[in-house]
């Protein structure tokens, strides 16, 4: 049988661990998720990075992809959870299932929860980001009346918990890095790594829902701190970055769509 | 030898629930949501129902600006779903000793690493610029509304969005056709690609084609000889579909009709109330094994029978001459699957160009009609087709709060599990019979069931981890 470790990147090693001189390691996991994550990273038009440039620039051995991975991800994790395999980055994307009933069967790995493995990764990360709303707080799947009872890693409905807990640290003693968005920002994704791969992320960087700094709302920019959907298509913004999204409340405010609808001709 | 075959979607999100309760306008956010591949497809696939159910019809310009983002979203998704994910099979070491598998390495290993895995992420980045010129973002955007969409058409977006297609045109012809894209839609016969194969074996195209054929991909996964497609891409006039749907029986074909789609939930788990019309669905989870339920995926039937769908029928529908000749020579099978997504970008690409060239002729009309108040009982019908086969959504409203909400994917038709009656799904049944040479690297069912460009997201994961145990039991 091939040996499930291909050795990506290796020759352009860039950034090795500084403790073991081997490259960083990325395992990415999809739970209650809709890929979104896993294709913004492959970038969009008009972004600066994209993931190609983490896997050929940053040196980072991709242990495992959901959509570009070939191999079986069993004999990987195994791996990862008994140590053999070191794993620096762990990267979450979708909401946590913890139903049924608390039985976590609504996704499953193997025939076992998934939340059960994502938690036991988590224990052997040297970091772990959730990317995307929901891995960070729950997202649609955790909206009202949540029947998936699904929650984030360490957020849920509001509020600190989730899935890990609110006093969970990684193996470098830091919590869940939440790169929060829907879908996440490819290059806010790319920054959130790399801030951690420079080595002693400070937690003072993260705001109190777990956030970095450089989580800024959709199609901001910096002559627009504010979210900018409203303007650029006509609708409110819907608190994509928010903790608790969506919002019980009624999501699109119609105000700025009739003036377009008024103004949509062409220029 | 495969005996029997279980697809098991092993993942529930809940997104009709969520829905249920809420303003009818929420759909324009929640839906797009539910998949991060075609996005744009959910949104569309919303709106529309939306519309039905308001019943208005949207400003042509808008139904224009819609189609141009669907479009684009379909051809990105066949460059990375032919590059990424489906050729780096190719480099698997089973075929260490095939004549040609040092190019199929320099081309498509994974991850990302070959040229033209490579060559499909970032040239697809050109033509997901399309959708963010009119959304800011991709995915997950609200631009659509009910009576068109909601963003500023403007002259520069529209040059924008030329001037991407040419790029991504100019690649393609050279590097994935080797021909002009002229030259590529006069192949019109199985023999006439044949011979266009002999003399382009190494670009793109032909390096699937020629490696496919050589393991024998086109006499695998036949499936479902039942094949159903609602049609691509809505006039503007909202009168049909500018590339045409259908519903093939044999020889006959007959019109979609959404009337005729049931869900079957004897063997989900799902409670089960018999094979019902998605407006009289209900979605209550249900997690036992008494009755043997063994998917979180429901058995969508349509007239009764177990349908395949995806490009490869919309093609046909559509009475594309090469897909059909093809059809013709060898029925359904993988290798011709992942053809149809070679070539329908090139299709697709001078739709694209016709709605541009639409669009700036009616400069002077609006996107958006702005529509009715949400009246307080109405159901609603939205089909579009996403990049991997014909997209549903039924709602149902009732004192002006969604009462109901069903989608049924692509993937939901092609995995589903057993129906009430026992019947397999598409994909169950394609793989029963299949000889199988290494239980450890069940290459071929991978083959059959990524030429289907499973969605990883709207129903299962079941590949990955399934494979071997939960899958298929051998």
């Amino acid at each position: 049988m091939l040996d499930p470790m291909p050795t990506f990147g290796s020759q352009r090693t860039t950034t090795p661990s500084r403790e073991t001189g081997i490259p960083p390691t990325l395992l990415w996991i999809g739970c209650g998720s809709c890929s979104g994550e896993s294709m913004a990273i492959l970038g969009v038009d008009g972004q600066a990075t994209d993931f190609l440039d983490l896997l050929e620039h940053d040196g980072i051995r991709l242990l495992w992809h959901p959509s570009l991975s070939l191999e079986p991800l069993a004999p990987i994790v195994y791996r990862v959870l008994n140590g053999t395999l070191p794993l620096t980055l762990l990267c979450v994307e979708g909401s946590i299932a913890m139903g049924p009933d608390g039985t976590g069967l609504f996704d499953t790995f193997d025939g076992k929860p998934k939340r059960d493995l994502v938690y036991e990764l988590c224990a052997v990360a040297d970091y772990v980001l959730a990317l995307g709303t929901c891995a960070s707080y729950g997202g649609i799947p955790a909206a009202p009346p949540n029947p998936t009872e699904a929650v984030g890693l360490q957020y849920s409905d509001g509020q600190p918990g989730g899935l890990l807990g609110e006093d969970w640290r990684s193996r470098k003693d830091l919590p869940v890095v939440n790169v929060a968005g829907c879908a996440a920002d490819t290059d806010v994704m790319l920054l959130a790594m790399r801030w951690l791969l420079a080595g002693d992320p400070d937690p003072a960087q993260l705001d109190h829902f777990g956030r970095p700094t450089f989580v800024r709302p959709c199609l901001s920019g910096a002559d627009r701190p504010k979210c900018g959907t409203a303007q650029w298509v006509g609708h409110s913004c819907y608190g994509c970055i928010s903790q608790k999204f969506p919002l019980s409340r009624e999501l699109l405010k119609w105000k700025e769509a009739r003036k377009c609808a008024s103004e949509l001709l062409l220029t | 030898m495969v005996r029997d075959s279980w697809c098991v979607g092993t993942m529930y999100r809940g997104y009709e629930q969520v829905l249920v309760g809420r303003a009818p306008s929420d759909v324009l956010v929640i839906v797009p949501r539910i998949c991060g591949i075609c996005s744009t497809a959910q949104l569309y696939a919303g709106v529309r129902a939306l519309e039905d159910a308001y019943d208005i019809q949207p400003a042509p310009n808008g139904v224009r600006v819609r189609n141009l983002c669907l479009m684009a979203e379909a051809v990105m998704n066949d460059a990375r779903q032919t590059f990424v994910m489906f050729c780096p099979d190719f480099c698997h070491a089973a075929y260490r000793s095939h004549p040609l598998y040092d190019k199929t390495v320099t081309a498509f290993e994974p991850p990302i690493k070959g040229y033209f895995a490579r060559q499909a992420v970032l040239r697809s980045k050109g033509m997901l610029g399309i959708i963010t010129a009119f959304a800011g973002q991709w995915p997950h955007a609200t631009y659509m509304a009910p009576g068109g969409v909601t963003c500023e058409v403007t002259a520069e977006k529209l040059a924008k969005c030329e001037a991407a297609i040419d790029e991504y045109q100019s690649w393609y012809e050279a590097e994935v056709l080797g021909c002009t894209s002229d030259q590529w839609l006069g192949l019109h016969s199985a023999e006439q690609f044949l011979g266009w194969l002999e003399e382009h074996p190494d670009t793109g195209a032909g390096l699937y084609a020629g490696f496919g054929r050589s393991i024998g991909l086109q006499q695998l996964g036949r499936g479902s000889e039942y094949l159903l497609s609602c049609g691509c891409y809505p006039r503007p006039d909202s009168n049909g579909f500018l590339m045409p749907g259908g519903y093939l029986n044999g020889e006959r074909v007959e019109p979609f009709d959404h009337h005729l789609v049931r869900e079957h939930t004897r063997y989900s788990w799902f409670a089960d109330y018999g094979p019902t019309h998605p407006w009289d669905s209900v979605t209550k989870a249900e997690h036992g094994q008494d009755r043997g339920q063994y998917s979180h995926a429901k058995a969508t039937r349509y007239a009764d029978h177990v349908v395949q769908l995806g490009p490869m029928v919309d093609l046909l529908a559509a009475g594309d001459p090469l897909i059909a000749s093809w059809m013709r020579a060898e029925g359904p099978n993988a290798w011709l699957r992942q053809l149809t997504r070679l070539h329908r970008p090139v299709v697709v690409m001078q739709l694209m160009r016709q709605t541009i060239a639409e669009l700036r002729a009616e400069s002077s009309e609006p996107a958006m009609v702005w529509p009715p108040d949400v009246p307080d009982q109405a159901q609603g019908f939205g089909v579009v087709n996403a990049a991997r086969g014909t997209l549903c959504h039924w709602i149902c409203i009732r004192d002006g709060k969604i009462s109901n909400y069903q989608v049924i994917t692509p993937t939901t038709w092609n995995a589903s599990p057993r129906d009430s009656d026992g019947r397999r799904g598409h994909w169950e049944e394609s793989l029963v019979g299949l000889t199988v040479p290494d239980p450890d690297n069940p290459l071929h069912l991978g083959h059959i069931v990524r030429s289907h460009d499973p969605c990883l997201v709207c129903t299962t994961h079941m590949i990955r981890s399934g494979q071997r145990t939960n899958f298929i039991p051998f």
